[in-house]
């Protein structure tokens, strides 16, 4: 009998240990972007740049988007554009396209705009057949027009191969686009 | 005084009932003599001048009733019915009522114990309940729980009208009882409330059915004496009662063809010092593989289980001390083409027929899946004081519930993703003490009982429910009544509860504390016109404070692709339950348990779509935010039984729910749609050879189409209506001294393609094909 309640005593204080509720963990501690810019470079005249940020300082949830700018381009013209993702929950903010870089075999950014836009991957992965990572690509104008540009990061690890329906979505932003 | 029919018994009487008539029974090569020895527990000295009733069975004219001599005999003869009801008053002790299955035992013995009502032991296979409710309820028959228990616990209580399934695929379901679900539902896993992360529709009740010896619902609000926040009714899960003078082993054994299930469940109990200390151990093993639609294999829908526990009981005199420790496992594969990324890859899923991923069979558990291990131990003592009508039980219980989800989209780093770490994870750990105190005198029982409980809940990975502490606090008083033809019960309970949650706004933490205190009432009564033909009546309240993921959850819901922003104005529920039912039993050849019910829940909390979606840097999210409605449920549902003959019978069940919110007069969503199941049952009613008993039945089922919805409520219009057909045999065989029970069944004979509205991947794929059961239960010594 001592030893039945010795051992239904022990269960209790083991399981009675528990980790400290009123120290939660800070959301997000985990990886996030919270911010993409991608910046376009008139290649005729590197005055002129035009940037646009989508920024989201807390991440998915939460608060709601600081900054979506629209993405403002001349006609006929030819832009080189790179794309620069941050984590800005961090600081100092974390670049993570650096990451993309590095991991590049497994990264591929998808671009789906509407008529008036060409863009023309320039980066490539070391990858057997290499294919664009996107990073940095240039987009080329033709008449004045208005729609949106959908930039697309997916993650395939092991199944890249250029199709944009593999792999998990990294980012989804669709933004308005506007050439005169 | 004649407490024979009081509802706890009415019930098992119609589960008793109808397990005669459409399967096995335990016996049926049996005497129809059959002589019943009283004995005190304590010192095995005959009982004399106990009161006993007896009702022979299903045909309710058959009734007898007497007075033990100095031998503590009673004596039956005559006995046509394979399963009698037993109810016996002995001055001094327990009163006792059970089911005895006539087996070829010609004598039984049964043991009375000092007051103890927890501890009757009987020395044949025995149904027990003790709980005396004029609150609607069922309990399952012993067929309907070996024959289904390998599926789940929710698929297992599914058979239940107004019991229905919120399933998220084919391997994860909880119950719903009259549309309510979730927190709304409390889970008694033998005794103590089942405190895990119940709040998630995918997230299923962490319980071995094969545990289970009885599994009972009671509907509605009322419940006071469990709870005061079980709106929707509570599930009772209970093990067989120890035995203390008796050894026994079984072994069950269950698959199933369609996923390559099998489930191995083992069981023994022994005493160690006879009439003094006891136990019990059992363990379950399940696997599963890859689900099968009709026409393809739903990707990653394997799951692993892995269950244990040990009870121990020691008596001595007055006192009785019961150990109980069990251990949950399970591992399940999420169906990977449910796991989407935002609102565009959704919308493509739903629109194609077949999902984007299937595979082959196997047994592989990948990404998405979850973890879930639950622990839970109690300890309970029970007191008889010396003029056996008072009793004092007092409750010590904790529990450990942790819970890992691992979504497909792992960590975008591939250093991150190489640990594999989940990217929610809780823990919920809850430690419970409760204490009631019992007094029966001239057909009064009353009860008075205290129940606390301290919660804690942690987590780490992505954020969506806070850390939080729970205290919870409460008193209750019940009287229950029985005189001639009437039985009426009454009982008030108050509660108080705190909530403490701790998070992070940005940089500031914050520590919101809430408190909330109300009352909760039952008032119930039955009436036996005849001994066939009941009706009863009940009117119940029931409130619940918001919980902690309707406050303050504020995260993407990955498996599910929302965005779900708690509430943190939120108020109380309260629910009001108004039930009538009529029971009727071989009435002109009509057998029924019909229940109707209205539940009017003011502040009825629900989590609705809100445009427009939430824009993230990953698209856009639909979005769900709480709010909170006057609610008002109403149902009916029961079960229609009609002999063609001794060996035929017609079987109807029906379940019909409808919800509207009171002040828009809109439908409520997610509820479930109208049910219909009949059945044609036919049972060998002489035992011939090793063939025990046998019974075959052929079963319809259909789901009527679910078309109370709002427009632009759902992302996808509810599927159509749907009919499986179904088919079962079962047999008792004799092998030398042991009796083998086996069970067969096909679910969806037909193969059928369809979707049921409260399955989740309803979105994504077509529900289980054909599936091909067989279950046996195969006691190892008795």
């Amino acid at each position: 009998m001592k030893v039945l309640i010795f051992t239904i005593a022990t269960a209790f204080l083991i399981t009675a240990c528990e980790k400290d509720i009123t120290t939660p963990p800070k959301p997000n501690e985990t990886e996030l972007i919270t911010t993409c810019i991608l910046t376009l470079t008139d290649s005729a005249n590197a005055s002129n740049v035009v940037k646009a940020t989508f920024r989201d300082p807390d991440g998915e949830g939460g608060n709601a988007a600081t900054q979506f700018d629209s993405i403002r381009l001349k006609a006929n013209t030819t832009y080189n554009t790179q794309i620069v993702l941050l984590d800005e929950s961090k600081s100092p903010a974390d670049t993570i396209s650096k990451e993309i870089l590095k991991e590049q075999n497994d990264h591929q950014f998808f671009f789906n705009n509407t008529t008036g836009l060409q863009i023309i991957y320039a980066d490539k992965d070391t990858n057997t057949p290499s294919l664009p990572v996107g990073l940095s690509t240039i987009w080329r104008t033709t008449s004045p027009s208005a729609g949106t540009v959908t930039v697309i990061l997916k993650h395939q690890p092991g199944t890249k191969k250029g199709n944009q329906a593999d792999g998990d979505t990294d980012i989804e932003l669709k933004y308005n686009t506007v050439i005169r | 005084m004649i407490r024979f029919f009081q509802w706890g018994l009415v019930c098992k009487y119609v589960a008793g009932f109808l397990l005669v008539l459409t399967s096995i029974c335990h016996a049926e090569s049996k005497s129809d003599k059959l002589d019943i020895y009283l004995y005190d527990e304590d010192n095995h000295k005959p009982i004399a001048g106990a009161k006993w009733y007896i009702n022979l069975g299903n045909n309710g004219t058959s009734q007898d009733s007497g007075k033990t001599e100095a031998d503590g005999l009673i004596h039956l003869h005559d006995i046509t019915q394979s399963k009698i009801q037993v109810y016996i008053v002995a001055k001094h002790f327990n009163t006792i009522d059970t089911l005895i299955l006539i087996g070829d035992k010609s004598t039984i013995q049964i043991l009375m114990l000092h007051g103890n009502d927890a501890a009757i032991e009987v020395e044949v296979h025995a149904d027990q309940t003790k709980d005396i409710d004029a609150q609607p309820g069922q309990q399952l028959s012993n067929l309907e729980l070996i024959s289904t228990r390998s599926l789940g616990i929710a698929q297992t209580l599914a058979n239940i009208p107004g019991v229905t399934l919120i399933a998220t695929g084919s391997t994860i379901a909880k119950p719903q009882i009259d549309g309510l679900q979730g927190n709304r539902v409390i889970i008694l896993n033998n005794g103590i409330r089942q405190e895990g992360q119940q709040w998630g529709n995918e997230h299923a009740p962490e319980i071995d059915p094969y545990i289970a010896k009885h599994m009972k619902v009671l509907r509605g609000a009322g419940a006071i004496r469990y709870a005061h926040d079980a709106i929707g009714g509570v599930i009772f899960v209970e093990p067989d009662t120890l035995a203390f003078r008796s050894r026994q082993a079984e072994l069950n054994l269950g698959g199933g063809s369609n996923n390559g299930m099998g489930a191995v469940s083992l069981q023994q109990s022994s005493y160690i010092m006879l009439g003094r200390l006891a136990y019990r151990v059992q363990g379950t093993t399940k696997r599963s593989g890859t689900v099968h639609s009709p026409d393809y294999y739903q990707k990653n829908t394997g799951s692993a289980e892995y269950n244990g526990s040990l009870a121990l009981g020691y008596v001595e005199g007055r006192h009785k001390l019961e150990f109980f420790g069990s251990y949950f496992y399970t591992k399940l594969g999420i169906f990977s083409a449910s796991h989407i990324g935002n609102v565009t890859d959704l919308y493509q899923a739903i629109a194609s027929d077949r999902p984007a991923e299937t595979s082959n069979f196997n047994y592989t558990i990948s990404r998405p899946y979850q973890a879930v291990d639950h622990s839970l131990f109690k300890l309970q003592y029970d007191y008889n004081l010396p003029d056996s009508q008072w009793h004092i039980s007092v409750t010590v219980a904790h529990q450990n519930n942790h819970r890992q989800e691992y979504d497909k989209h792992l960590p975008r780093n591939n250093t991150k993703a190489a640990l594999n770490l989940p990217e929610l994870d809780y823990s919920i750990a809850s430690s419970s003490v409760d204490a009631n105190l019992d007094y029966r005198v001239r057909g009064w029982r009353h009860s008075l009982g205290i129940s606390t409980m301290y919660q804690a809940n942690t987590w780490s990975g992505r954020f969506f429910i806070p850390n939080y502490e729970t205290y919870r606090a409460g008193i209750w008083a019940n009287s229950h009544y029985t005189k001639n033809k009437w039985d009426v019960e009454a009982g008030l309970r108050t509660d108080y509860r705190q909530l403490n949650a701790y998070y992070y706004q940005g940089n500031d933490l914050l520590q919101p504390s809430n408190n909330w205190q109300n009352v909760a009432l039952q008032l119930g009564g039955k009436y036996r016109i005849t001994p066939n033909l009941h009706l009863l009546a009940n009117v119940g309240t029931a409130w619940r404070p918001p919980a902690a993921n309707e406050l303050y959850s504020n995260g993407l819901h990955h498996g599910a692709a929302t965005i779900e922003i708690g509430n943190a104005g939120l108020n109380s529920e309260y629910a009001t339950t108004y039930s009538t039912g009529i029971h009727l039993n071989n009435y002109y050849r009509f057998s029924a348990d019909v229940i109707a019910s209205i539940n009017q829940i003011n502040s009825y909390i629900n989590l609705v779509p809100t445009l427009p979606a939430t824009l993230t840097i990953r698209g856009a999210f639909p979005t769900f935010n709480y709010i909170q409605q006057n609610a008002l449920l109403r149902s009916i549902s029961g079960t229609l039984l009609y002999h063609l003959s001794e060996s035929f019978n017609l079987k109807l069940n029906a379940s019909i729910l409808r919800g509207t919110d009171r002040n828009t007069k809109l439908w409520i969503a997610q509820l479930p749609a109208d049910r219909f199941s009949s059945s044609v049952n036919y049972v060998l009613v002489h035992s011939r050879g090793r063939l025990q008993s046998a019974g075959i039945n052929l079963s319809i089922t259909h789901v009527a189409r679910m078309w109370r919805l709002t427009a632009n409520e759902d992302y996808s219009p509810a599927p159509d209506a749907y009919t499986t057909l179904n088919v079962g045999a079962n047999a008792l065989l004799k092998l030398g001294k042991r009796s083998i029970e086996l069970n067969l069944s096909v679910d969806n004979l037909t193969n059928t393609r369809y979707r049921d509205y409260l399955d989740r991947f309803r979105y994504f794929t077509d529900a289980m094909g054909r599936n091909v059961r067989l279950n046996l239960r195969l006691p190892l010594y008795n």
